[in-house]
């Protein structure tokens, strides 16, 4: 993960302006990075009920839409390994994901899909920045269509941006 | 040491099984007594009258009682069983699935050590999807139990509009953001509870199964030298429960996890 900002001092020291600002660098520099994952699950945010600054740095974060509910939840710099987790719940099936580090060439994350019957997990020698460069070169050589459209990433954008505005307006209105 | 006859609930096989196993390994201290009449009585918190099955077992001359496993009951009801077991000078007992777990309970030292590093206090609950109605009543006071051991105050309130699938409850103790979460779960094997007390210098990760009574719960720590794994014991919170109220009958310590307790952790979820 990425190096934390400054020393923002324990919570009850800063301003609520000052939490909500780095609230929102953690939702646009940090969270963001689960954003595509959360909406696959959640594609439209109809509220968001927590939002808390963490310290040193790191948030708690409650989204809901409809009948669903996400927690993200981050702290850094933490001196124990890097843990980066998401884990979605359905009727029938549970998802977990392992990401190893960013920016380190570890392999990808490990996926583990449960059901009563039993799990299948992937995991694959390449992470997600090698696929993208991979895959972004076979476009350039019309070897492939963009797997991921420009306005699903815009939309990923716009998600982040509201859910960032929102976490902000919800820390100011607590005081 | 006295040697005590127990009486397993007739109406509930699965816990009637796993207290059998439990009191049969503690053959110097417990013998199930067979044909039902015993001086020590189980009942299953997961029948929805258990209040009323425990009125009666101490009417019936029972001398210690062990809740098992209690789904949320009106407080007030809760409150007088434990004045009419008072008056009738009865133990009541209450075997929390998690919070008197051995590996939980001889690490407990070091969690309360680390509490002050902590930032936050993360906790999860799976229920089996195929369980009672009100299993996740039960799994969130299994849950709290736990928690309160770590933190005895803190503040929640619904981040959530609760569902029949699911639960989300997030607050605050001290500085440390607190959440307690509650899903039901289509895959047995991960039924149970997860917890991690996340701080700058130290991340314990803590992790009690129900699907599998043998199955250990895992403890471990990371921090700046790298990972500790606690050692497990192989000893259910059952046969916990079992020795520590033997422990109680015999010297008058007091049982691991009390009816006042549970009381406690009712009256934080009558204000949820």
């Amino acid at each position: 993960l990425t190096a934390a900002p400054g020393a923002p001092g324990e919570p009850q020291e800063l301003t609520a302006e000052v939490r909500a600002q780095l609230l929102r660098g953690g939702v646009l520099g940090l969270a963001t990075h689960t954003i595509p994952q959360l909406r696959q699950f959640l594609p439209a945010l109809t509220d968001v009920t927590v939002a808390r600054f963490i310290a040193p740095f790191g948030y708690h974060l409650v989204l809901t839409s409809d009948d669903r509910t996400a927690e993200l939840i981050a702290l850094m710099p933490g001196q124990w390994r890097p843990d980066w987790t998401f884990h979605a719940w359905g009727a029938d099936e549970e998802l977990h994901i392992d990401w190893p580090p960013s920016y380190v060439l570890a392999g990808s994350a490990t996926a583990r899909l449960s059901r009563p019957d039993g799990d299948r997990r992937w995991r694959y020698p390449t992470n997600g920045y090698q696929a993208e460069w991979t895959h972004l070169a076979d476009v350039a050589e019309a070897k492939a269509e963009l797997a991921i459209p420009v306005q699903s990433t815009v939309d990923d954008l716009l998600f982040a941006l509201d859910l960032a505005d929102r976490a902000e307006q919800l820390i100011l209105g607590e005081g | 040491m006295s040697m005590w006859s127990v009486a397993l609930p007739a109406d509930d096989p699965q816990t009637a099984a796993l207290h059998r196993a439990a009191v049969t390994s503690l053959p110097a201290r417990l013998a199930v007594a067979e044909n039902g009449t015993a001086d020590r009585c189980v009942v299953s918190g997961r029948a929805a009258n258990w209040l009323e099955r425990a009125a009666a077992a101490i009417t019936a001359g029972a001398r210690a009682l062990l809740i098992s496993g209690p789904e949320p009951v009106p407080v007030d009801e809760a409150r007088q069983l434990a004045r009419r077991a008072a008056d009738a000078d009865v133990i009541v007992a209450v075997d929390s699935p998690y919070v008197c777990d051995p590996t939980f309970t001889s690490t407990l030292p070091r969690l309360h050590e680390d509490i002050a590093d902590a930032a936050i206090i993360d906790s999860l609950v799976s229920a089996a999807s195929t369980a009672t109605t009100n299993a996740l009543g039960g799994a969130l006071l299994a849950q709290l139990a736990v928690v309160r051991r770590l933190l005895p105050t803190f503040d929640l309130a619904p981040a959530a509009a609760p569902s029949a699938g699911h639960y989300l409850f997030a607050g605050s103790g001290g500085d440390r953001v607190v959440t307690l979460a509650g899903v039901r779960t289509p895959v047995s094997n991960e039924e149970g509870l997860q917890l991690d007390l996340v701080g700058v210098h130290r991340h314990w990760h803590i992790r009690f199964h129900t699907a599998a009574p043998a199955r250990p719960t895992e403890l471990t720590l990371h921090d700046a030298a790298g990972q500790q794994s606690i050692r497990p014991r192989y000893e259910s919170a059952q046969r916990a429960s079992w020795r520590a109220l033997h422990q109680t009958l015999e010297s008058g310590t007091p049982p691991a996890y009390t009816l006042d307790d549970l009381i406690v952790d009712v009256t934080f979820t009558e204000h949820l």
